[in-house]
């Protein structure tokens, strides 16, 4: 029981990571697809206002997901990293890249430095989610052996994983566009809002069929997550593919009320969708499950103690620094200083009913993993 | 003088003591119960992967050098001079 309880708390720390970075990355992805200088001013800076007050928070989940893979798992960690050891350190590297290049595009003059950091910025975060993807995919395919000794070039190049890695850019594109249409209605931006609306649709339709393209591919590379994923994770499936249709039907309606919340929704239903058709194995085609590669009963029980506490205590500081981005733009009038407090704003706003929506949905998420595994468990 | 000196000086105390832990502990990773040449990577490329992190750290460790010491160029202007920086001179005056 508690080695399924950390097991979700990874699969948490995966969602906030894929639904907060996703987007960060996504929002690179844009800047790199924006054009030259003239053309992609206005909705880089759009980009940039939006990421700037919240990218170092995001990526706290990615290494809180780390340490509690290598903690709780340690077995299963040590094959996938010496496995797709490649990927990760290309994912790395990646990462290093981004957060130098975004930073410091803002500080230097000139137009060359500014394009050259702005080229690194936008091209690792191309890169970063395809090479994480590759990763997830590697994972999912069944390719990881459990006693990997060397790298393995083939564990992420087959089909499954570089189709994942592609699924992974287009759904941090698609999470990034969604999210950006908000902020561009919210400012009452007609230009932007248009701008970003049609690429949500563009990155949302793409991404649902990648999607099912994965799922098919699965059908060949690892027929028994396909059929599970078809089976007991199917209600999760279907959130998921409800969920980006709501969306891309809101868009078409121009409506961004509870937007980024269902975007956001279908992107936990799938993780969770993965999570659940996968339980309680590990890493799939091995016998590593979540009981057997876990560390001792104390340090799992550690790991749940301290999720309780980062919990408490850094939710409400995300929460606080979101709703103070709201408390800040909201304020700003026609002043000189208005820019800059809008440059404060995150992607999320508290005084927004997405808030609500968003809660509601992860609510829904977790009743229907916990009804799925008490129906399990009662036959 | 003694202040000027106390910034490195304090890198270099910490750097130290960080060495001193490191090789210290050795032939140990984790102390009597994992030795180093247990805990290394089976992987080949170490070397390689090795040099790219030298190389590229040593490339942002100048480049934040460099932008710190323009910022702080741009930071004493600021009174002719208005500049739409992030957290720039402008921000704070007002």
């Amino acid at each position: 029981v508690i080695a399924a309880a950390v097991g979700a708390i990874l699969l948490a720390t995966i969602t906030l990571y894929a639904t907060l970075g996703g987007a960060d990355f996504g929002g690179g992805l844009w800047d790199l697809l924006a054009g030259g200088d003239k053309r992609g001013r206005v909705p880089r800076e759009l980009i940039d206002a939006t990421i700037t007050p919240v990218w170092e928070a995001n990526h706290v989940w990615l290494v809180f997901a780390l340490v509690v893979f290598w903690t709780a798992f340690p077995a299963a960690f040590a094959a996938v990293m010496t496995a797709a050891a490649l990927p990760i350190w290309l994912a790395v590297l990646g990462v290093v890249l981004r957060g130098a290049g975004f930073a410091f595009r803002k500080e230097v003059r000139g137009l060359t430095a500014q394009r050259a950091l702005g080229a690194v910025f936008a091209l690792s975060s191309l890169l970063t989610p395809f090479f994480m993807g590759t990763v997830i995919g590697a994972m999912a395919a069944g390719k990881i052996p459990a006693n990997a000794s060397h790298a393995s070039l083939s564990s992420w190049t087959n089909a499954t994983s570089l189709l994942i890695g592609v699924l992974f850019v287009s759904a941090c594109a698609y999470l990034a566009a969604v999210y950006l249409v908000g902020e561009a209605a919210r400012r009452g931006d007609v230009v932007l809002d248009g701008y970003f609306t049609r690429r949500a649709q563009t990155s949302g339709v793409v991404t649902g069929a990648l999607s099912l393209a994965t799922l098919f591919e699965l059908h060949n590379s690892n027929v028994v997550l396909f059929n599970r994923l078809t089976g007991r994770a199917l209600p999760l499936v279907l959130v998921a593919g409800l969920s980006g249709l709501a969306v891309i039907t809101l868009l078409a309606a121009g409506r961004t009320r509870g937007l980024r919340a269902l975007a956001a929704l279908a992107v936990a239903a799938v993780i969770w969708g993965w999570g659940v058709a996968q339980y309680p194995v590990l890493l799939p085609g091995t016998a590593l499950h979540l009981n057997n590669a876990g560390a001792p009963h104390a340090t799992l029980v550690a790991i749940v103690a301290l999720f309780s506490v980062v919990a408490l205590l850094v939710g409400p500081s995300f929460a606080l620094l979101f709703s103070l981005q709201g408390s800040l733009g909201g304020d700003a009038g026609s002043t000189l200083g208005a820019d800059t407090l809008q440059s404060q704003r995150g992607f999320i706003t508290s005084s927004d009913r997405g808030d609500w929506l968003s809660t509601v949905g992860l609510v829904a998420v977790g009743g229907i993993v916990h009804a799925i595994f008490r129906r399990r468990n009662d036959r | 003088m003694l202040g000027a000196v106390s910034g490195p000086a304090a890198i270099a105390a910490m750097e130290c003591g960080w060495v001193v832990t490191e090789v210290g502990r050795q032939p140990w990773v984790v102390y009597r119960l994992l030795t180093t040449t247990a805990a290394a990577t089976t992987n080949g490329g170490v070397l390689g992967s090795l040099s790219v992190i030298v190389v590229v750290y040593a490339l942002l460790g100048t480049a934040t050098i460099v932008i710190l010491r323009s910022l702080s160029r741009r930071w004493r202007r600021a009174d002719k001079d208005v500049f739409a920086v992030p957290y720039g001179p402008t921000e704070a005056a007002s």
